[in-house]
């Protein structure tokens, strides 16, 4: 076993936390479908993914990152406007299969107009110059934009949790996790509440797919290796746990990098198997009461 | 005496005519269309049926059956590269690699319903498949493939009617008879009411468990056959993409039928060698697109398949559905 300084320790925790923020935003969103629409959202890895690469784009054409950002986010919550309109409200109340399949589907489209725009190479961005420094903690260096996603996706987190409980959208949206019937039966125009919802959620993939653009390189199959890093997040903090999210995106972001010290190819099989095992131990989630 | 014996193989025909059906179509088809094609379409059609076994009478949707499929494929490859020169032997190789993984999934996947069966059998297909292009690629050849050194060489042609289509043979009555066994009915009867099965004294956890390993055998069988066709084994079949692939032909012949899954491997594959003749290496782009919205087609407006819609032509009235 090779030795391992504990700089380079600080620096995978530092990498670990903020994959695993990062990850956790972009699974919110999956999370807060299944709580209350009954839908696994597959799409949601589609839009990641179009988001990512319409970042690119945008920072190609007009070189400004947080233009790029929001707008590449925008778009995206429009074009899920779209989906959710005309393909997603088809299936609500039906088998939760029948979402697994279109879900599957509508993927495969948008992973299929991204090979056909961007062309199958892969492509990659630089992060602003504003953010691209490094900072050293000891002898561990760490890039200033892994910090700054770890500040973004707390942000994004506070700014979830106070849409979430503190206005009339987003508690209506907790109750109907909690107990859809009764919502339903307040009189509540549930179809709207679920399009918001539906909007809402792709918008957080979308800009964790922004955020994430300059730290991989992308391929237009950044989509679906996304689907089951999401599924292990929701698994191990329980679906529709907001906060059961957070925790449990850091879990698998720390035993991601902590086993990627030890063998990188085999890291993101870490997460599957932290899913198994709390499948076996609490198969409703670590944070679900 | 003769005129029951008669009776009975009127009946017995009359009740089996879909795998007489399959049976001649895949006698016929090399007539027309190139042997390897004509293996692909069978070899598809019977992975599809092992995801139609679960899915269509068993209410799981599975995206993790190329696991079954490849690993069937690359157990006979490592048994005879490495182990041996017998070739029963190398497929009983293959074979019980695929119902010992099978049999390990089940115990995690089968934990919950539903969603979680889908996506744990798909985390369990792309732990593999990582398994096999990192740690064990060298075993594995990575993205390259694996060539197998078979000790006998039989003629294609041969070999697809002296072996493959026996096999089909036996595959296609093992299913009808494990869906017509107490087993069958009970994991049909699952699908439908949980509950009930557990309230009869039956244990939904088990039959789904028999379902899954019963799965497994039919996937890797037709797994290990194929390896000693081509005596080759691709990446592609063991990748989690080739998921995709064994849903949509369940779902376009249409869920709950033995036949359905042949004829969604037989568009598949023709949709496949069509976009490849017409587009040549472009055909990857557009073919994943052609997928995708036919599932969602597929979905929200023919739930039944063409099974379904053929049965109802011919017989003018509807087979009750069985996706939900």
């Amino acid at each position: 076993m090779k030795m391992v300084s504990i700089d380079f320790i600080v620096q995978q925790t530092i990498l670990g936390l903020m994959i695993g923020t990062l990850y956790a935003v972009i699974s919110i969103g999956f999370s807060l479908s299944f709580g209350l629409a009954r839908i696994i959202n597959i799409a949601h890895a589609g839009f990641y993914a179009l988001a990512a690469y319409l970042t690119y784009t945008f920072m190609v054409i007009s070189n400004n990152f947080a233009f790029s950002v929001i707008f590449a986010s925008l778009i995206i919550s429009a074009l899920s406007f779209l989906v959710e309109r005309y393909l997603i409200s088809k299936i609500y109340g039906k088998h939760i299969d029948l979402s697994l399949v279109i879900g599957f589907g509508i993927l495969f489209v948008m992973s299929s107009v991204i090979k056909y725009i961007w062309t199958p190479e892969p492509k990659s961005f630089s992060p602003p110059p504003l953010l691209s420094g490094q900072i050293f903690v000891g002898r561990a260096s760490i890039p200033v934009y892994y910090l700054f996603i770890l500040i973004a996706s707390f942000c994004i987190f506070i700014a979830t949790w106070f849409f979430i409980n503190k206005t009339m959208i987003g508690r209506t949206i907790k109750a109907g996790i909690d107990d859809l019937e009764r919502v339903i039966l307040l009189g509540i125009n549930i179809n709207r509440l679920f399009t918001i919802n539906y909007v809402f959620s792709s918008f957080l993939a979308a800009i964790g797919g922004a955020l994430m653009g300059p730290l991989i390189s992308l391929h237009p199959a950044i989509g679906h290796s996304t689907i089951l890093l999401m599924f292990s997040i929701v698994v191990v903090g329980g679906m529709g746990s907001i906060f059961g999210t957070l925790v449990a995106g850091m879990i698998v972001g720390l035993s991601i990098s902590y086993t990627a010290i030890y063998n990188p190819s085999i890291a993101e099989g870490m997460a599957y198997l932290l899913m198994v095992i709390v499948l076996l131990i609490k198969p409703e989630g670590l944070f679900k009461k | 005496m003769m005129k029951t014996s008669s009776k009975n193989f009127g009946f017995l025909l009359t009740r089996n005519l879909d795998l007489l059906i399959i049976l001649i179509i895949f006698l016929v088809l090399p007539r027309f269309i190139p042997v390897t094609f004509a293996v692909h379409i069978l070899v598809y059609g019977v992975a599809a049926l092992a995801v139609n076994v679960m899915y269509g009478y068993g209410g799981l949707l599975s995206f993790g059956h190329a696991l079954l499929l490849g690993l069937g494929c690359y157990g006979t490859a490592f048994a005879l590269n490495y182990l041996t020169d017998n070739i029963v032997l190398a497929v009983a190789v293959g074979a019980l690699l695929t119902l010992s993984v099978g049999a390990l999934a089940g115990i995690f996947a089968l934990r919950r319903r539903d969603p979680y069966f889908s996506l744990v059998m798909l985390a369990f297909n792309v732990f593999f498949y990582q398994l096999w292009v990192g740690p064990l690629a060298s075993w594995t050849g990575s993205d390259m493939g694996l060539f197998v050194k078979l000790p006998v060489t039989l003629d294609k042609s041969t070999f697809y009617h002296t072996v493959l289509i026996p096999i089909l043979a036996i595959l296609l009555v093992l299913t009808k008879i494990f869906l017509k066994s107490c087993i069958g009915s009970l994991l049909i009867a699952t699908s439908e009411n949980e509950e009930k099965v557990k309230s009869i004294g039956h244990n939904p956890y088990v039959i789904k468990y028999i379902g899954l390993l019963f799965s497994s055998f039919l996937a890797g069988l037709i797994g290990t056959q194929l390896t000693l066709y081509l005596a080759y084994v691709g990446i592609d079949y063991i990748s989690p993409m080739t998921n995709p692939i064994l849903v949509f032909s369940v779902l376009v012949g249409g869920a709950g039928n033995i036949i359905g899954p042949f004829i969604g491997s037989m568009i598949y594959n023709l949709l496949n060698y069509i976009l490849l003749v017409l587009l040549g290496w472009h055909a990857t782009i557009y073919l994943e697109g052609i997928i995708g919205l036919f599932l969602i087609i597929l979905m929200i407006w023919f739930r039944g398949g063409l099974y379904r819609a053929i049965y109802r032509l011919i017989k003018g009235y509807h087979l009750p559905d069985v996706v939900r």
